[in-house]
């Protein structure tokens, strides 16, 4: 549990019951994470803040919702994570290829030097690029939980995922993100 | 290329398959334990295994402080100001 949790549940409470000074609490403490997340996932810059204001009135609007289950960061990621998906106009969810597991590290390098990879590593865009080239399910889940540093149970709630799936996909979108270095690397690109 | 062998009870897809949980610290100290072992026999993997790691190490530097900026700060606290 985040250190910050046990003041979002308190503030989201406050909101439940009609205090709107409580969320500025939840904006000091969230804005600019959301943001990041938002901002990765959108087009630009103004989508992400529109994304971002629809967030937080979502929230306004719905904080007698919140079950209590997991935290209230995930919650808000989840929220977050729909506003985003309805400016891109697409569904939630939408399947990512399914490569085997096999196949995506062998894409990824294993069993060979990984020299390619270490050297796309050495460039400070590169990662950013790569990750850029994911699928926006991949995107989503390394923004969350590498990026942003969310828990595995907050991700899963901010995915609607359970906490296997979950793990899951992390674990394929890391090997498809190291794929796609590899790749940049050996093709010789600058992307 | 490398081949998927067995090294310490454990083959080298089975590890692949655990890098993430073995990255994240989620194993159980057994399965740790083991995979510690495989990795320490098997220089594919332990090499794989490292630039795994690296790769999440960079995903982490990614939270490059980028925020929201004055004027989004602004139009963010005027529209929720505005609800009702």
């Amino acid at each position: 549990m985040q250190p910050t949790d046990d003041e979002d549940r308190a503030a989201l409470a406050r909101l439940a019951a009609g205090d709107r000074g409580a969320l500025s609490g939840l904006v000091a403490r969230h804005q600019d994470a959301l943001f990041r997340f938002l901002r990765r996932l959108s087009s630009d810059s103004a989508s992400a803040e529109d994304a971002l204001q629809e967030t937080f009135v979502s929230v306004y609007r719905h904080a007698s919702h919140f079950r209590g289950e997991g935290s209230v960061r995930g919650w808000m990621f989840a929220i977050a994570r729909r506003q985003a998906a309805l400016g891109r106009r697409r569904h939630v969810g939408e399947p990512a290829q399914h490569e085997s597991l096999e196949t995506l590290g062998l894409e990824a390098g294993w069993g060979e030097d990984g020299r390619a990879l270490l050297d796309r590593l050495a460039d400070q865009q590169a990662v950013g690029r790569a990750l850029g080239r994911l699928s926006d399910e991949e995107q989503e889940i390394l923004l969350l939980h590498d990026v942003e540093g969310l828990s595995g149970s907050e991700t899963a709630t901010a995915l609607e995922l359970s906490v296997s799936a979950m793990k899951s996909r992390l674990h394929r979108a890391r090997l498809r993100l190291a794929g796609a270095l590899e790749k940049g690397g050996r093709d010789g690109r600058g992307s | 290329m490398a081949e998927d062998r067995e090294v310490a009870g454990i083959r080298c897809f089975e590890v692949l398959g655990r890098l993430s949980d073995y990255l994240d610290g989620e194993l159980e100290a057994a399965a740790r334990r083991q995979i510690d072992a495989h990795l320490a026999g098997c220089t594919w993997c332990e090499q794989f295994g490292g630039h795994m790691g690296q790769v999440v190490g960079r995903l982490r530097a990614e939270r490059d402080g980028l925020k929201l900026d004055e004027a989004g700060a602004k139009r963010l606290a005027e529209r929720l100001a505005g609800l009702k």
